[in-house]
């Protein structure tokens, strides 16, 4: 861990709450991003946050720095928002099974139907619209960079799976960017 | 390879994840296979694209928020509240610690912060049922509320200018909905006095009159920020 984690956390511990502030504000951007982009809208991300950093604050005394407070938080935030959506669809494994049982419709063409430049507000909103499943998988894959084994145990899928709903998600966001619903 | 084995690498191959050899028979496919070169290009596209995206700005409400929050820990006043008065003045004491938490926007708010601090130390020494609060403890609460709320309106009417059109549309339609629900519990208060229902209902909607005006009053001081330092973080944040 990182001397200057070290001196924030100690401060934080003794009820500094300017060091908390210094936290949140090195922290908060990265994290938010990948809230957003998990929950789908700036509102329930803003809500995640706020959550994920209290219970980052209630939890920094057991805090040991076997990783850099950057990584802790980051899993804390991943496993949050992984709790909320988990909760929201019942079960991850429901989702899934649908996911699985849906499919994606795959516009058929001899030459590319995304726009070479795609508008970044489009790519939000077509990322935003798919199901919750496979954009958190997508998200944690494309987005965040995570390889599938790592998305397999964060998830408690099977790596499979996880390719699976990448590749869903990646069909998904063809179609609706090319202008054919999925 | 065909069409379908190649679809069991696709994603592999625009991840650049695939060993040599797969990787050249894939390639040695898509030559001869326009819609799978077209699938491949556009999921290219998608993922360029993906790793390409801007990063949000969380809006400056979350820190607020959030602060107030973890100052109202230390009090013991969790989310469990156990009745109308503890719900009253627990209220209140968040929206003390809220109101304290907005120290930066100067002079003008620490008159409120003290106010509301009064109340929150009533909360702090208060450990009774008493249920409904008497008249005497209701009209002190709720003029402390009335007097915070009347800062913040002045703040408002005098700064409202630095708002955008659209969010003070938004803050009149708000207000208009909330004054219309103090308004009703007040009436049901005339009616009976003692019930704890009607005062709590009061307090909920004072407490969401004075929540929107922080709010307003911290997304104008933003602004105000913003357009001095001539970025446009508020923007950024809000129009997520």
């Amino acid at each position: 861990m990182r001397a200057v984690d070290l001196e924030l956390v100690h401060r934080c511990q003794h009820g500094d709450a300017a060091a908390f502030e210094e936290v949140y504000r090195a922290h908060a951007g990265r994290l938010y991003n990948l809230v957003l982009r998990m929950a789908g809208s700036a509102h329930d991300a803003e809500d995640l946050l706020q959550e994920i950093f209290l219970h980052a604050h209630r939890k920094l005394g057991s805090f040991r720095g076997e990783s850099s407070l950057g990584t802790w938080l980051y899993r804390l935030a991943v496993n949050h928002c992984l709790d909320v959506l988990r909760s929201r669809q019942a079960k991850m494994t429901r989702v899934t099974e649908s996911l699985d049982e849906e499919g994606a419709a795959e516009p058929a063409a001899t030459s590319p139907l995304v726009p070479t430049a795609v508008s970044r507000l489009d790519l939000e909103r077509a990322i935003a619209r798919l199901p919750a499943g496979c954009r958190t998988a997508f998200v944690l894959h494309d987005v965040e960079g995570f390889e599938h084994n790592e998305i397999a145990k964060l998830l408690g899928v099977s790596e499979g799976t996880s390719k699976s709903q990448v590749h869903k998600a990646r069909l998904k966001l063809r179609a609706m960017l090319s202008g054919v619903t999925p | 390879m065909t069409c379908q084995e190649y679809d069991g690498q696709i994603d592999d191959y625009v991840d650049g994840a695939l060993p040599e050899p797969v990787r050249l028979e894939c390639e040695a496919h898509l030559s001869t296979c326009a819609s799978c070169r077209a699938l491949t290009t556009d999921l290219q596209t998608i993922r360029q694209a993906t790793r390409a995206l801007e990063p949000h700005v969380p809006s400056p409400q979350v820190w607020y928020r959030l602060a107030a929050a973890i100052d109202a820990q230390p009090r013991g006043l969790s989310s469990v509240w156990l009745g109308s008065w503890q719900r009253a003045v627990a209220g209140a004491t968040t929206c003390a610690v809220l109101i304290a938490g907005l120290s930066w926007l100067g002079g003008r708010l620490a008159p409120i912060a003290r106010e509301h601090d009064r109340v929150a130390s009533v909360a702090l020494t208060t450990t009774g049922d008493t249920l409904p609060i008497d008249a005497a403890e209701f009209s002190a609460i709720e003029q402390q509320y009335t007097a915070a709320i009347a800062g913040l309106e002045d703040i408002t009417r005098d700064q409202r200018a630095a708002l955008d059109m659209e969010t003070a549309d938004v803050l009149t339609a708000n207000l208009k909905v909330i004054d219309g629900a103090i308004g009703e519990s007040r009436a049901a208060l005339d009616q009976d006095p003692d019930s704890s229902v009607a005062q709590d209902t009061l307090f909920d909607a004072l407490r969401d009159k004075l929540a929107l005006l922080q709010d307003t009053v911290a997304i104008i001081s933003a602004m105000r920020q913003t357009n001095a330092g001539g970025t446009a973080q508020v923007d950024t944040g809000s129009n997520q």
